[in-house]
């Protein structure tokens, strides 16, 4: 049974973010208590949040230091979507990360009630990288 | 004029984003090449980027001042949205500087057409922040 775009449109909660290794071992990259959004409009755009749940920034004096802090602890991206059989590819418009602009990520989805789990893998072609959503 | 949600729901691009001063000069919030996104989703939640056109970070090795300058040009949070006459309340729940979260941001919106205007308090409270969305072409 293939992707539909129903099955993506709206928003939806992250519930886990971990990485594991190829024995099987897992890290979570922002914590056990990571939080997070991702949302999927009809009119073709997405936009993702994923974060540390503990973020603290003084308001108005904040020094580069913990500025990089801040912007190492939350990851954002936004663009345009598409399905492409079990997959939902994302071609990024907007990023915290500069980098991101212009690159295409590709997520392997698998729907398992209120939830789906997307995975995929890591730079390095050996870690893989799975993010479970849940309907808000 | 009083909105629907319909009106909202989907997603905008950003065409204009600046701080109407006291003597009546504006203040472009992100540069002369600013750029964004702001999406409605029919069930109920909304997320906003803004940021400058001219964003860079070294790829790997970034500095925490590279780091600190990436972060004071973007703008980003998502929450939940309300409607209220011609209001949009957006109600934070992330957001990428963290002391936004848990705050609300209302935005009065003359919208017209293919473009809707936001107008609300700029982040001194004191002046008016204009912000212009487009839908997508």
């Amino acid at each position: 049974m293939s992707l539909s775009p129903n099955d993506l449109h709206g928003a939806w909660t992250l519930d886990e973010w971990f990485v594991e290794d190829s024995e099987g071992g897992r890290t979570a990259p922002f914590g056990r208590d990571a939080k997070g959004v991702i949302m999927y409009t009809e009119d073709g755009n997405m936009t993702a949040i994923v974060r540390t749940a503990e973020r603290f920034l003084p308001a108005g004096s904040a020094t580069e230091t913990q500025k990089a802090e801040a912007y190492s602890t939350y990851f954002n991206y936004a663009g345009t979507w598409r399905i492409d059989g079990d997959s939902v590819i994302h071609k990024i418009e907007h990023a915290l990360d500069p980098n991101l602009v212009g690159a295409e990520m590709a997520r392997l989805v698998e729907r398992k009630g209120d939830r789906m789990v997307f995975s995929g893998t890591m730079a390095d072609g050996k870690t893989k990288n799975v993010i479970i959503w849940k309907r808000r | 004029m009083s909105l629907n949600r319909e009106d909202l729901i989907g997603a905008w691009t950003l065409e204009g984003s600046y701080i109407e001063n006291a003597d009546g000069t504006r203040s472009p919030t992100w540069g002369d090449d600013p750029k964004g996104i702001i999406m409605y989703t029919a069930d109920g939640y909304m997320t906003a980027i803004t940021r400058r056109g001219d964003r860079t970070l070294p790829a790997g090795e970034a500095s925490a001042d590279d780091k600190a300058t990436a972060f004071d040009s973007y703008l980003n949070y998502a929450g939940r949205w309300t409607l209220s006459g011609n209001t949009v309340t957006h109600h934070i729940e992330h957001a990428l500087d963290p002391n936004d979260v848990g705050r609300s941001r209302d935005r009065t919106i003359d919208h017209q057409g293919d473009r809707m205007v936001f107008s609300g308090l700029s982040g001194d409270g004191k002046r008016n922040a204009v912000i212009i969305w487009r839908r997508p072409r």
